[in-house]
């Protein structure tokens, strides 16, 4: 199977080797495999600290060839972005962000037959007995739950 | 007819000298358990290191690995193990489950002694037909010619206050209903590191699973150096009479607090606590003889009711207690459904749902 190594931080070089391989897979009826070279900068989870297992100046020197930051510069040198622009953009999605992060918040959580649903398309028996036993053990000691309650 | 007899001694003959090697692997563990007196203060995840620590120390035919093993792995349980034994015994596998279950099963037939490390129990599945089709069949379909002892599958299980679908997990009752592997669930620091080298050595393979939840929150003293608690052993971890309660893992956490909250408000009531440790074999004896003097048992494990090891216990308590019982056998366990996210709390056998059954058997009239 042939294949294309191509710089996966660079946005018009991936699209480039796409175009190429979609055209060679289309006309010649075969795979392409597309090797895109990228790194991963952040910790793998919440729970990670990768400065265990990698060092610093591995992290700092991957972080310099950002796809996003590339694609700035290049956007500002060709005079189709600017500073002002990046702010006034920033300041913005911050906003709706922030906006959909408080509608969330004012969601209540998810109705404890929640727990229930969708195991199955129609509930079996012993979910129907279950839901019923713990409705009546929720109005039982319901208060001791209060923080995750209800509809 | 001769040559089948000729076989059954050759046979005969290897299961006597195995025997015999293990007979006195019992005699010198059982010296080192008394001679280990002082104790050192530890989390139940660092009694895990230092088990795993003495494992690769007193036995050089001996690996650990498994995904991220190497830098101490995400719950650092093999912190300071690999700098300490090399890389060639503590080492990284790939990010497949059935790779590290196939390479841990044929190195511990080939005399290694493997723990592998699964990083979730939720994640033991891909590795299920190498854990049941090879490794618990092995010494089975060999007729005892080979096997894989001394092969730990180690892995955490149970809730976690956030785990969801794929963190959460308590897989036992899929591995306690497989002959030929064993299966412990330690439920402190100290029974975690003497069950673990207990399941290490033993001549089969064992599925360890460690409780998650409380592996920085449970604390304790923990014998320094070697020791062993053997598999197979239930222990009694609160004598009472009114009824007998079951459990293991995490779990014994939230039956500790369910008797407090019952022996506070159900005055008269004694609870008498059971830590299975062992759930295949499961130490049938002492839970027997506690439902004998109770007459009242209640089982409770996060897993989900239907099929899961409180459904064996309490099938086999009824046919052995039959005519102690006062009461119907209680599981407080998980429901019939995928570990959930944000409802977990009321998923979960909290202590409340636990009290409820035991005021249900105590309060129980025909």
């Amino acid at each position: 199977m042939d294949s294309i190594r191509v710089d996966g931080n660079d946005c018009f070089a991936v699209h480039e080797a796409c175009l190429k391989a979609r055209e060679i897979a289309i006309k010649e009826q075969r795979p392409i495999l597309i090797e895109a070279i990228s790194y991963r900068v952040g910790h793998h989870s919440t729970s990670d600290d990768s400065t265990k297992y990698r060092s610093r100046q591995e992290i700092d020197g991957w972080s310099h060839w950002s796809p996003v930051t590339r694609l700035r510069a290049f956007l500002e040198k060709q005079g189709l972005w600017s500073e002002k622009q990046e702010t006034e953009l920033r300041a913005a999605i911050r906003k709706e962000v922030l906006e959909g992060v408080k509608i969330g918040e004012r969601k209540l959580k998810p109705g404890v037959k929640e727990v229930f649903s969708d195991v199955y398309d129609q509930m079996t028996p012993p979910l129907l007995e279950q839901e019923r036993e713990l409705y009546e053990h929720l109005q039982r000691h319901g208060a001791h739950y209060h923080f995750c309650l209800l509809y | 007819m001769a040559f089948n007899k000729f076989i059954g001694t050759q046979v005969g003959r290897q299961n006597f000298q195995r025997t015999g090697t293990m007979l006195s692997n019992n005699f010198q563990r059982t010296r080192m358990f008394s001679e280990a007196q002082q104790t050192e203060k530890m989390t139940l995840v660092g009694a895990i290191n230092s088990a795993l620590d003495v494992a690769l120390e007193t036995d050089p035919h001996s690996c650990l690995f498994g995904e991220d093993v190497a830098f101490g792995g995400v719950f650092r349980a093999a912190v300071g193990l690999r700098e300490k034994y090399g890389p060639e015994r503590v080492f990284n596998t790939p990010l497949c489950e059935q790779g590290i279950a196939g390479f841990a099963i044929g190195l511990a037939a080939n005399g290694v002694t493997s723990i592998a490390e699964i990083q979730f129990a939720d994640y033991i599945f891909p590795a299920f037909d190498q854990i049941v089709n090879e490794a618990a069949k092995l010494r089975y379909r060999s007729g005892g010619t080979y096997n894989c002892g001394k092969l730990v599958f180690r892995a955490p299980y149970g809730a976690v206050g956030h785990g969801g679908h794929y963190h959460s997990q308590s897989p036992e009752a899929y591995f306690c209903h497989t002959p030929g592997l064993k299966v412990v669930v330690p439920s402190s620091p100290a029974e975690a590191k003497g069950l673990l080298l207990a399941s290490i050595r033993d001549a089969n393979p064992v599925i360890f699973l460690e409780p998650k939840w409380i592996y920085r929150s449970s604390v304790g003293e923990v014998p320094i150096g070697d020791f062993e608690i053997p598999l197979g052993k239930a222990r009694i971890v609160k004598p009472g009479t009114s009824v007998t309660l079951v459990g293991w893992g995490a779990q014994m956490l939230v039956l500790e607090k369910a008797i407090e909250y019952a022996e506070k408000n159900l005055p008269g009531v004694s609870v008498e606590l059971i830590d299975l440790r062992t759930l295949s074999p499961w130490d049938q004896e002492t839970v027997i003889n506690s439902v004998q003097k109770t007459g009242k048992l209640i089982v409770s494990h996060e897993a989900p009711v239907t099929g899961g090891l409180g459904a064996e216990i309490s099938a086999k308590v009824m046919e052995k207690c039959f005519l102690s019982l006062e009461a119907p056998i209680e599981r407080v366990c998980g429901y019939d459904t995928p570990f959930p996210g944000a409802l977990e709390p009321v998923y979960v056998p909290s202590y409340l749902k636990v009290f409820d059954a035991i005021k249900k058997v105590v309060e129980y009239d025909i």
